[in-house]
């Protein structure tokens, strides 16, 4: 911590210099009027005396004056003693307690100070303790006199609390003198003229203030002249002498043995010294006297009244330059002075005022403002300059201005530039707005805008510089550029077109894929509205009016419009578009719409194609499942025909060949069902004409499918002479568009399906309708040849039940004679024998022929049974019959037959008597014996058991043997056709027993189940509905 | 022999006819033949007055279907009892109110049958 701190402020310094200049001031009105008074007096007396006694006077006015001006001396050495005095108490705060650490600290803060103070040397005495001090290295030509500075300072005047200080400073050399003696010395001089003055050498010679005008190198050289080394050496003098100018000057010296033999001296211009007396006369001597003594007393009341106020209103007026506008004005002295001091401080409140505003504009300036004076150095900087540069203002304000802010290589040119302004006045960058570079403290470059006003001041030219940094705005518009580039890139390279529509709606942008997808320029739509060009029309040709489109509506309803609508290219053709229109609100205005657009024609297209595609994939689906639904062709092939329309046509024939004649239209549909009937009168009448060259006809001829797109004026002209029968039709149907596709099957033409759209659809069909209705016609021929193939196919069932019935018949009627002939021969045997032995033998022989007989017969009705059944006709007579009664009569007979007998089996039957149903009489025969004769064959020899009762609304009867059995894996079979449990080669037989019984029995509305185990025999148990079958659907069709 | 008992039989096959007309005849029916439906026709407006006509369908000229058909609209023929034998099952359901017995006959029950007629 430093205890002294020299005060560096110039205002305070500055204020000393004003005192001293105020205190001359007075000085020097109370020295013109000494002077007046004097020369007054002096010329007075020269008129009297010879021209050397107004010298001598003259001379003795010169040591006045010297003694005089010295007064001057004082009040520096009184600023010297009161900085050293304030130094002493210091130290002795600071350096209290010990003594033997007082010496250092007062060393310590002497060293500071003297650092502070630039002291070359000093010496310190304080309560006993001798300390000189020696400070920094002398300068050569001051290296022996440093000696003896040093010398003197150890020896020292004696006394305790004195202290002296070596300083090379204003007084350039030595000071070393008590105060005291000092003192003594100046107390009380008198001043000198204009070209007076008075200066001091010390003991040794050397000026410790230089003359005005001496020699300018003889500065610090010891004063060698006689008078001089006669003062140092004691004697005051006088005299008359040139100086190094030639001119004469009146010379006072004065030996000054109170500082160790120094010397003061003082001269005047001679010329100068005498002009007051040259000019009085004689005449003039009283009203000199009286006006000196009037002078000097209206000097001593100027003093008092103006000389003191005006002092003062002059300080206040240099504190008011210098920037002090809250002091106030000192109201003091006359009227006028008051009034003057009115206004003067008015006009410092005002210019208080106005400064503080220009300061305030100026430090709070957004602009960086940079004063420069005429020599290029800083005169002003602002706080923005601060921020902008880097330098702080105190370290900038004096400083080169281009060293500062100007990069090295402009720097030339500024200097250049600026001595051709001052020197001619031309200027090429003042008062204009320029942009150049600039330099910051850390040597960064920038850009700048700036402008520069010259100023012409009292003191001098002056330039301002209002400096605005570039770097963000430029950072800023390369970021702008770079984004609108960017921007610029993205839309130029989006596949989305892009319009930017004003508030009027005018199109204001449209990106490359708008131009594109419009067909229109930017440049063409620019400035116009966009509705215009691309919307205008809806595509049934009703105009667009723009107040019903949902995009121009976005911007006024403030709302995002989304949607699909149409477009019109610039050539006239329409595309579906999506579109987002939003609007675009700025600060709360609305400023315009943006508009993204997709052109989804081709997605249209393909949806409509898919939608197509599946129409046409349910279509052909339900096609065929109609198709396959039912093989009666006729009914199937209408059904489908009406299916394509008008799903896929407006009309819709379909045609099937027989060997190779053309039949009518199987089938007609046409979309206006009004006039169905008639197109289907007017086809079925059509025989096809080969020479027409297309349509249905051309298929039969060349089998090859036929698509006209659009039927021509032509093509009508040809049906129409064709088919003259068709003319009304093809005027009132307005044929548009025709296909004729074969129905082949192994290369083998089937048929033709003619498809056609007139008015009613105006549909025109291409290839992919041709492909469609190819595979339509394929799966058409599939049908018609399933259907042909079933009707062959039932033809031969036909044929063959024709067959089996005829051969039955056929052989049928053989067996009736022979039976006949037995029958009447095992009748006529008693009567044709009375031999019984003959007559059993003949008996045993006819009644074999006779069983061989009815088997015969009964496998010829199992043919055709089986032929029946397989064709579900099963055709039932329906009575009343009693179930006892049956089972009786069909064992009475086989056991007539001798069946029970060839078989070696007993059969025994328990059937509830009473049980009537509503059933088949000889078919209930036939599953009855089928039952007992398989019982019998398959039961070896066991007994038979016949039981029957009722149950309910159902009557059940059960055949059962003991014999062989029937494995289970069999029992299902056994009801099947040509199946039978045992090998055929052991048992004879169609195997077509159980089959029929198992139809008969589900004909009659009832069931059969078999219970059976290997070597156990088998239970077959027939369970028949009392009231017959359910439905009379077993009435079914004999043929 | 009881010329009452008189039985027409109409079929086509002379063996049928010829077979069926002894078995009848030693069954004591007199038999009169007719070898086809217009034949029949014939025997019955000659004069015949059998008690019942054993007719077989499938015959050339004039078959048992025409027979029957004409007879139902002839009252004179309509009251002679028909039992229909044909060694064909079909359109039986056309001869409603007609015995039917199928080829070869089951003679026992055709007897039963004629002994109800005659």
């Amino acid at each position: 911590m430093m205890p002294f701190r020299r005060t560096p402020s110039s205002t305070s310094s500055g204020g000393a210099g004003r005192s001293l200049n105020s205190f001359r001031a007075q000085l020097t009105i109370l020295m013109v009027a000494l002077v007046a008074a004097a020369a007054g007096t002096l010329g007075w007396l020269a008129y009297d005396t010879a021209h050397d006694s107004i010298k001598q006077d003259a001379l003795l006015l010169v040591a006045t004056a010297a003694d005089a001006r010295e007064l001057a001396l004082v009040s520096l050495l009184e600023r010297q003693q009161a900085r050293a005095e304030n130094f002493l108490s210091n130290i002795s705060a600071a350096c209290q307690p010990a003594q033997a650490e007082q010496i250092d600290c007062m060393r310590r803060l002497l060293s500071d100070f003297a650092a502070t103070e630039q002291l070359k040397a000093a010496r310190l005495k304080v309560a006993g303790i001798d300390s000189p001090v020696s400070l920094g290295a002398a300068s050569p030509p001051t290296a022996a006199l440093q000696a003896e500075q040093l010398a003197w300072l150890q020896s020292g005047p004696d006394g305790a609390g004195y202290w002296v200080l070596a300083a090379q400073d204003d007084l350039r050399l030595a000071l070393f003198y008590r105060l005291e003696a000092i003192n003594q010395i100046f107390r009380g001089g008198k001043g000198l003229g204009r070209s007076g003055e008075v200066f001091l050498a010390d003991p040794h010679g050397f000026f410790v203030t230089p003359p005005r005008h001496a020699e300018p190198s003889g500065a610090s050289r010891p004063i060698e002249a006689e008078p001089m080394r006669l003062c140092l050496a004691g004697r005051d003098d006088e005299m008359l002498a040139a100086d190094y100018r030639g001119v004469e000057v009146i010379h006072g010296f004065r030996h000054v043995p109170a500082i160790g033999g120094g010397c003061i001296m003082a001269h005047i211009e001679t010329a100068e010294a005498l002009a007051p007396v040259a000019v009085l006369r004689q005449e003039s001597l009283l009203i000199a006297v009286a006006f000196s003594g009037a002078a000097l007393l209206a000097a001593g009341a100027l003093a008092r009244r103006f000389a003191q106020p005006v002092d003062k209103l002059t300080q206040r007026v240099r504190a008011l330059q210098s920037g002090d506008f809250d002091s106030p004005v000192p109201r003091e002295g006359p009227a006028e002075l008051r009034l003057f001091a009115a206004s003067l401080e008015q006009m410092a409140r005002s210019l208080r005022e106005s400064q503080m505003r220009n300061q305030a504009v100026l430090q709070n300036a957004l602009d960086a403002v940079v004063g420069m004076d005429a020599e290029g150095r800083v005169s002003d900087w602002n706080a923005q300059a601060e921020v902008i540069f880097g330098w702080k203002r105190e370290e900038a304000l004096g400083q080169p201005m281009q060293e500062l802010i100007i990069p090295e290589r402009y720097r030339e040119s500024h200097v250049r530039g600026l001595a051709h302004y001052l020197g001619t006045g031309e200027h090429a960058v003042l008062n204009r707005r320029i942009e150049i570079t600039a330099l910051r403290r850390s040597g960064e470059e920038f850009p700048v805008e700036l402008t520069v006003t010259p100023l012409r001041e009292d003191s001098g030219h002056f330039f301002y510089a209002f400096v605005r940094d570039l770097s963000e705005v430029k950072r800023a518009q390369a970021e702008r550029g770079r984004l609108q580039r960017l921007g610029m890139t993205v839309n130029n390279n989006a596949t989305s077109a892009l319009f930017l529509m004003d508030a009027r709606q005018h199109c204001t942008y449209m990106n490359p894929a708008a131009e594109k997808m419009t067909g229109f320029t930017l440049a063409e739509v620019q400035g116009r509205p966009l509705h215009e060009f691309v919307h205008y029309l809806h595509p049934d040709g009703r105009p667009y009016p723009i107040q019903d489109c949902p995009i121009d509506r976005a911007l006024p309803q403030n709302n995002q419009e989304r949607g699909e609508d149409v477009f019109i290219h610039k050539d006239g053709r329409f595309y579906n578009v999506a579109f987002t229109a939003s609007p675009i609100i700025d600060e709360g205005e609305p400023v315009g719409t943006v508009i993204e657009v997709h052109d989804i024609t081709e997605e249209k297209r393909q949806q409509k194609e898919r939608q197509r595609a599946q129409e046409r994939q349910s279509f052909l689906m339900e096609a065929s499942t109609l198709l396959a639904e039912s093989l009666e062709l006729e009914g199937t092939l209408g059904r489908v025909a009406r299916l394509a329309v008008p799903r896929f046509a407006d009309l819709c024939s379909v045609r099937i060949l027989q060997s190779e004649r053309e039949l009518p239209p199987l089938a007609v549909a046409y979309a206006d069902s009004a006039k169905e009937a008639w197109v289907e009168q007017l086809l079925g009448a059509l025989t096809p004409d080969p020479t027409l060259g297309f349509g249905a006809a051309e298929v039969i001829r060349s089998g090859t499918s036929q698509l006209i797109p659009e039927v021509s004026g032509a093509m009508r002209q040809a049906l129409v002479r064709s088919y003259p029968a068709l003319e009304p039709a093809v005027k009132e149907l307005g044929l548009v568009s025709m296909m004729a596709v074969p129905m082949k099957s192994g290369g083998q033409l089937l048929g033709v399906i003619s498809l056609a759209t007139t008015a009613v659809s105006g549909r025109r069909f291409d290839q992919d309708d041709l492909a469609f209705a190819e595979e339509f016609a394929r799966r058409c021929a599939a049908a018609v040849e399933n259907a042909r193939l079933f009707q062959q196919v039932q033809e031969g069932v036909r044929l063959r039940d024709e067959f089996l019935s005829i051969a039955s018949h056929e052989l049928k009627t053989p067996l009736t004679p022979l039976q006949l002939q037995v029958q009447t021969i095992l009748r006529r045997a008693a009567q044709l024998t009375r031999d019984d032995e003959a007559r059993q033998w003949l008996e045993q022989r006819l009644a074999t022929l006779q069983r061989q007989g009815e088997r015969l017969n009964r496998l010829v009705d199992e043919l055709l049974d089986i032929s029946r059944l397989a064709r579900g006709r099963l055709q039932l007579n329906l009575e009343t019959v009693e179930l006892a009664a049956v089972v009786n009569e069909v064992v009475a007979t086989l056991h007539s037959q001798g069946e029970m007998d060839r078989h070696g089996a007993q059969v025994s039957v328990s059937v509830e008597p009473g049980i009537i149903g509503q059933w088949d009489r000889l078919r209930l025969e036939q599953v009855i014996i089928n039952l007992l004769t398989n019982a019998l064959k398959y039961g070896e020899g066991s007994p038979v058991t016949i039981t029957g009762r009722a149950q309910g609304e159902e009557a059940t009867f059960t055949v059962a043997d003991k014999g062989m059995g029937i494995p289970e894996a069999h029992q299902q079979r056994i009801f099947e056709r040509f199946e039978r449990a045992a090998s055929a080669t052991h048992y004879g037989g169609l195997g077509l027993g159980l089959y029929i019984v198992h139809q008969v029995v589900s004909a009659l509305g009832g069931s059969i189940a078999v219970q059976s185990a290997p070597g156990q025999g088998a239970a077959f148990t027939v369970t028949l509905p009392l009231s017959g079958p359910a439905s009379s659907s077993a009435e079914g069709e004999e043929q | 022999m009881k010329a009452e008992k008189t039985i027409l039989i109409v079929d086509d096959d002379p063996d049928i006819r010829e077979t069926l007309g002894e078995f009848l005849g030693y069954e004591d029916y007199a038999a009169v033949t007719a070898s086809n439906g217009r034949e029949a026709l014939e025997r019955l407006r000659e004069g015949s007055k059998p008690c019942v006509v054993l007719l077989d369908l499938m015959m050339p000229v004039l078959d048992g279907f025409e027979f029957l058909e004409i007879r139902q609209q002839d009252p004179a023929l309509a009251a002679v009892p028909v039992i229909v034998i044909s060694a064909g099952s079909q359109a039986l359901k056309s001869l409603s109110g007609v015995e039917f017995f199928p080829k070869p006959l089951d003679v026992e029950r055709l007897l039963a049958a004629l002994s109800r007629y005659c």
